[in-house]
């Protein structure tokens, strides 16, 4: 027994063929301007695509930023860049109300929240105020002031930057914020042929200089034949034993949330789009758990690092059994 | 007519040497003993009437002149059979000064090093210098005292060895003849005592005379010795069997006591074991028994104490007095791994050891490593793996002088825990006590691995007397603790003992695990001996630290004390029930039936399973294959962890497929996934994904060894596994199929 969202017409071949030439269109964009792996670029896309936000975790120089203005420039949206600071105010990304002498009325002068891709570096620099106020726009995807709520653009993307290793002077983030990412990434460095490259001076595309390759409309319909993808019974209870495990887990003080589990499948549904299928399985699943939930847990010894919570996390799918392919069948 | 002169030296060393069966019973390789000690006559014999001649006739000087000789002697024996010394001056002088309190403390069938062997060596000596120096100065009768304290001295050292000791008796007899023939060709010397009768030169007398003198002579000492022995050894043995009196063994008046093997309480392990029931301890070759490991008599209040002294002991050990009437003789080979303490672990009553050089404890023959810890070395046990079918009606509980000890308990005894015994054992026989006992702490409490260490009153009292703070759950230590202070309360005679179940089922080696240690309590009975009862219960605590693990009770890695109680349980009585299960003839009929069917059946049910890779809906087809390939890789010995998914199934066959197309394997994993959940397969893809299969289970086939092969149509588990393939996963939690077969999440970072 399998299921969609909706009693829904399944997805056809052409449908699922041409979301992941979208897919593939965007991150062959992309890989020219952003010396990333294409499996990072893709888990980007999909989360663009997912309607989530993306945290990129990593050393100062990886091209971090670069992805962020590249994925931007490919969505045909709008970009802005927010460079968090300690005396950074919540107004000053959000925008403010300003008296105009001339027509004697308040007008709201938005922020720089108010663009498609919102790219905001170092975000563990923001004071916490200033981070909260990020997490409205993140999840509620408008903007109050002076009560009057104001709508960002659709598609909205946060892509925060933090560094891991300069910690002093930092505000991390506390679980509340890191839950409303839907993913956490990490860029690493890239190959040798492509730093070769790098250092010869052979310099990649501006990211600015990339055509759009996808519009409203496109983002549309991708979302459309997502929420039609088939997604199995035993998938679905598959990830709710794992978010359980993590619940569960006597060495973590914290498992997933249901957000986290929700965040899971709408990605999962992307994802396979982006593989030319139409089908979650378990492999997907797992794929996916890393990034999505990696951050999200949160271990008895406090503070965990990347490679201590992709451990633990390990620990949790060896844990839980995979439903086996003939079992859906029976 | 006996040529004396030379058979004398011969006479002489018989009678030193003839008390050697005697002494050689308390050894092991009695054989080696005996000759050992006949060559050590001889070779006294040699010195002391060398050392004589070249002190001109003077006797008496002559067996201390030889003495350093045998010093010499005893160097060389501690050469060739050292004991805990292994520098052999060193080791002679030790065995010189201590061998003979060594003797009263060593177990009996006692290695034949010097340390155990320079008391009779030494006493066989100076009875052969002694017996030499006296029938050279012609005094006969005097020369044969040596050897007959000797044999008498050791018929008191080893009461229990009367059977060597008639062979002693004949040998020394014997050798009497012998010598008294001489005196015949004596006289009397009168400036001596009477009963002296020397040596001289043989008179001149009229041959006739003499011949027929000669003759009487020898035909009456051949008569007086003769006839009285021959009839005590035709005799004595029937008549001393059913004499009700038996000698005292002078061992168990001496209390020297050995080194003291201060080890940590063995019962303290259980708890941390049953929280972490997958640690190898050891391996076991050999036939599924149990293994006994220590045995606790003394009970203080707060702890079962294990025996703390042992006595040196050989390979073949001694049996208790009340062996069960029916034992099973068992041996197994073990490996120590990582087993703590110097405990040996052994099946049943330990009756013999090899390769490891053990201590033995003798009132609960409990055995330690004499050497120190018992990590890393391997031995072969034997022993008596009681049968507790048939028996004793209604045995009694043993109520001798030496079971007092066995019904004390220290002060502090809660009058509730005094009520709750009575209560649970009730009225009527030893045996239907003690099994009341058992099965009220069975069915009353559940068993609760992590429970934390402790057996004492304090911790017994939590767990038996309502409320009880661990909500009625508790290890195997706790509960045969329990078992056994109940037990002594209703005057049982009991003791706790820690042991092992038979290990994971397999093939002939099996790995004895943490999760495998369990105690259970013992009752000494009249004529059985110690019979187990296990008081553990079978229903495992809704608490259970590992509930959340996945680890299943009576799974692979849950505490697996089942083995133990399939002897314990029950005691006399659950013994009796499995008289019922055993019938020879239907086994007989059955097995072979069996065989045939499996020969026939099992090829037939595969065939019939490869049919529907050739029919039905297109993803069944695939989903079949995909079953094929997991049966051919349980086949195989490759498990599958229940947490693999398909594509790290595919995984790990590229790896174990050298030369492998990892696209195509990638590709059947995607068919498969799509057949399983909701994707669309064509139907050439699945021909194609049923050929795949098929050319990967025959080429996982040729890649095993040939016992694999051989077995690979005729594995009846294949059947059921195509019937019922959720089977077919196995929950791996740790071990190399986990490592190798799961994706890292490390995902998160991906490198280019």
């Amino acid at each position: 027994m399998s299921s969609t969202t909706a009693e829904s017409p399944l997805v056809t071949g052409e449908e699922v063929e041409s979301a992941a030439q979208v897919f593939e269109r965007m991150a062959a964009a992309i890989g020219t301007a952003a010396r990333c792996a294409p499996a990072t670029v893709r888990l980007v896309l999909t989360a663009f695509a997912a309607g989530g936000h993306v945290l990129l975790e990593d050393l100062p120089g990886m091209g971090k930023t670069t992805l962020a203005r590249a994925l931007a420039a490919v969505t045909g949206g709008t970009a802005s860049r927010v460079q968090c600071t300690p005396d950074l105010l919540p107004s000053d990304i959000t925008g403010v109300t300003i008296f105009n002498e001339r027509s004697r009325e308040f007008e709201f002068h938005p922020g720089p929240v108010f663009a498609n891709v919102v790219i905001v570096d170092e975000i563990n620099r923001a004071l916490p105020r200033t981070q909260s106020a990020l997490l409205e726009v993140m999840q509620e995807k408008q903007v109050t002031v002076d009560g009057k709520a104001h709508p960002v653009p659709h598609p909205f993307l946060v892509v925060a930057t933090q560094n891991p290793v300069e910690l002093e002077g930092t505000f991390p983030l506390p679980e509340a914020q890191l839950d409303r990412f839907l993913m956490r990434l990490s860029l690493g460095y890239p190959g040798e042929d492509a730093e070769l490259s790098l250092m010869r001076g052979l310099a990649p595309a501006s990211p600015e200089d990339l055509a759009a390759v996808l519009d409203g409309a496109g983002m549309a319909r991708l979302v459309g034949v997502a929420e039609r993808v088939t997604f199995a019974e035993p998938v679905y209870d598959y990830v709710l034993r794992l978010a359980q495990r993590t619940r569960r887990h006597p060495r973590l003080r914290a498992g997933v949330s249901m957000r986290a589990t929700i965040a899971l499948c709408r990605a999962a549904r992307m994802h396979v789009l982006a593989d030319a299928r139409a089908h979650v399985t378990p492999d997907d699943v797992k794929a996916l758990a890393g990034p999505l939930w990696g951050h999200r847990l949160v271990p008895l010894s406090g503070a965990a690092t990347a490679g201590e919570t992709a451990e633990l996390l390990d620990d949790v799918l060896a844990d839980v059994p995979v439903p086996p392919p003939f079992g859906n069948r029976r | 007519m006996i040529r004396i002169g030379a058979a004398w030296p011969v006479a002489v060393v018989a009678s030193a040497a003839a008390p050697a069966p005697l002494l050689a019973a308390g050894y092991d390789r009695h054989a080696r003993v005996i000759v050992l000690l006949a060559v050590t006559a001889t070779v006294a014999v040699a010195v002391t009437a060398a050392a004589r001649r070249l002190l001109r006739g003077f006797g008496p000087a002559a067996v201390p002149a030889g003495l350093p000789v045998a010093a010499i002697w005893l160097v060389a024996l501690a050469i060739r059979a050292p004991g805990p010394i292994k520098d052999p001056v060193s080791a002679a002088v030790d065995a010189a000064v201590n061998s003979g309190a060594r003797i009263l403390t060593a177990e009996p069938q006692a290695p034949p090093t010097v340390d155990l062997l320079a008391f009779p060596v030494l006493a066989v000596w100076l009875a052969a210098a002694i017996a030499t120096a006296l029938y050279r100065d012609g005094h006969v009768v005097p020369a044969l005292l040596p050897g007959a304290l000797l044999l008498c001295g050791a018929a008191v050292l080893d009461p229990r060895a009367a059977r060597p000791g008639y062979w002693s008796a004949a040998v020394l007899a014997g050798a009497a003849i012998v010598l008294l023939s001489s005196a015949s060709r004596t006289r009397q010397d009168i400036a001596c005592a009477g009963v002296t009768i020397r040596l001289k030169g043989p008179e001149p007398a009229p041959a006739r005379r003499s011949r027929f003198r000669s003759v009487a002579a020898a035909s009456a000492v051949t008569c007086a010795v003769t006839l009285p022995g021959s009839i005590a050894a035709v005799a004595a043995p029937g008549v001393l069997d059913g004499w009700p009196i038996r000698a005292h063994d002078a061992r168990k008046t001496a209390d020297i006591g050995g080194p003291r093997h201060e080890q940590r309480n063995p019962l303290a392990y259980l708890s941390a074991w049953s929280r972490e029931p997958n640690v190898p301890l050891m391996t076991v070759s050999g036939p599924r028994t149990e293994l006994r490991w220590v045995a606790l008599s003394e009970f203080t209040g707060t702890e079962w104490l294990p025996d703390g002294t042992f006595s040196p002991a050989g390979p073949a050990l001694p049996l208790p007095d009340d062996v069960p009437p029916k034992t099973v003789r068992t041996t197994v080979h073990v490996k120590a791994g990582h087993l703590p303490g110097e405990w040996v672990p052994v099946p049943g009553i330990p009756a013999r050891i090899d390769a490891l050089t053990v201590g033995r404890a003798a009132a609960t023959g409990t055995l330690a490593s004499w050497d120190g810890s018992l990590a890393g070395r391997a031995y072969t046990a034997t022993g008596l793996v009681p049968d507790w079918t048939g028996g004793q009606p209604r045995p009694k509980a043993a109520s001798g002088a030496g079971d007092e000890r066995y019904l004390r308990l220290p002060p502090g005894l809660l009058p509730r825990l005094t009520e709750i015994a009575r209560t649970a054992a009730g009225e009527g026989t030893a045996q239907q006590r003690a099994s009341r006992i058992a099965e009220y702490l069975r069915e009353s409490y559940t068993f609760q691995p992590g429970t934390p260490s402790g057996h004492g009153y304090a911790e017994l009292t939590q767990l038996l007397v309502p409320p009880g703070r661990r909500g009625g759950g508790a290890t195997s230590e706790q509960f045969a603790s329990a078992f056994a202070v109940l037990a002594r309360v209703v005057g049982l005679p009991s003791r706790v003992v820690v042991g092992f179940g038979p290990g994971a089922s397999g093939g002939h080696d099996r790995v004895v695990r943490t999760g495998d240690a369990v105690a259970w309590g013992e009752i000494h009975f009249e004529g059985l001996g110690w019979v187990p009862y296990d008081p553990s219960p079978r229903v495992r605590s809704a608490t259970s630290p590992q509930a959340g693990t996945g680890v299943q009770p009576g799974g692979e890695g849950a505490h697996r004390d089942d083995g133990a109680r399939g002897s314990a349980a029950g005691g006399v009585r659950g013994a009796r029930s499995a008289r019922s299960h055993g019938s020879g003839r239907f086994l007989l009929f059955i097995l072979p039936v069996t065989f045939l069917v499996l020969l026939a059946g099992v090829p037939l049910l595969r065939l019939a399973a490869l049919r529907r890779l050739r029919g039905g809906a297109v993803p069944d087809r695939v989903l079949a294959a995909w079953v094929e390939l997991l049966i051919a890789m349980r086949l195989a010995g490759l498990p599958v962890p229940a947490s693999a998914t398909t594509s790290e199934v595919s995984a790990c066959i590229a790896r174990e497929l050298q030369e492998t197309d990892t696209a195509a394997l990638r590709r059947l994993g995607e068919v498969v996934n799509a057949a399983g959940f909701g994707g669309e397969v064509a139907p050439a893809a699945a021909a194609s994904t049923v050929a795949q299969v098929r050319s990967l289970v025959t080429r996982l086939r040729r890649s095993r060894p040939r016992w694999r092969r051989m077995s690979w149509w005729w594995d009846p588990r294949a059947p059921l596994w195509a019937a019922q393939p959720f089977r077919l996963t196995r929950w791996v939690q740790t071990g190399p199929a986990r490592e190798t077969l799961s994706t890292s999440t490390t995902a998160t970072t991906v490198r280019q």
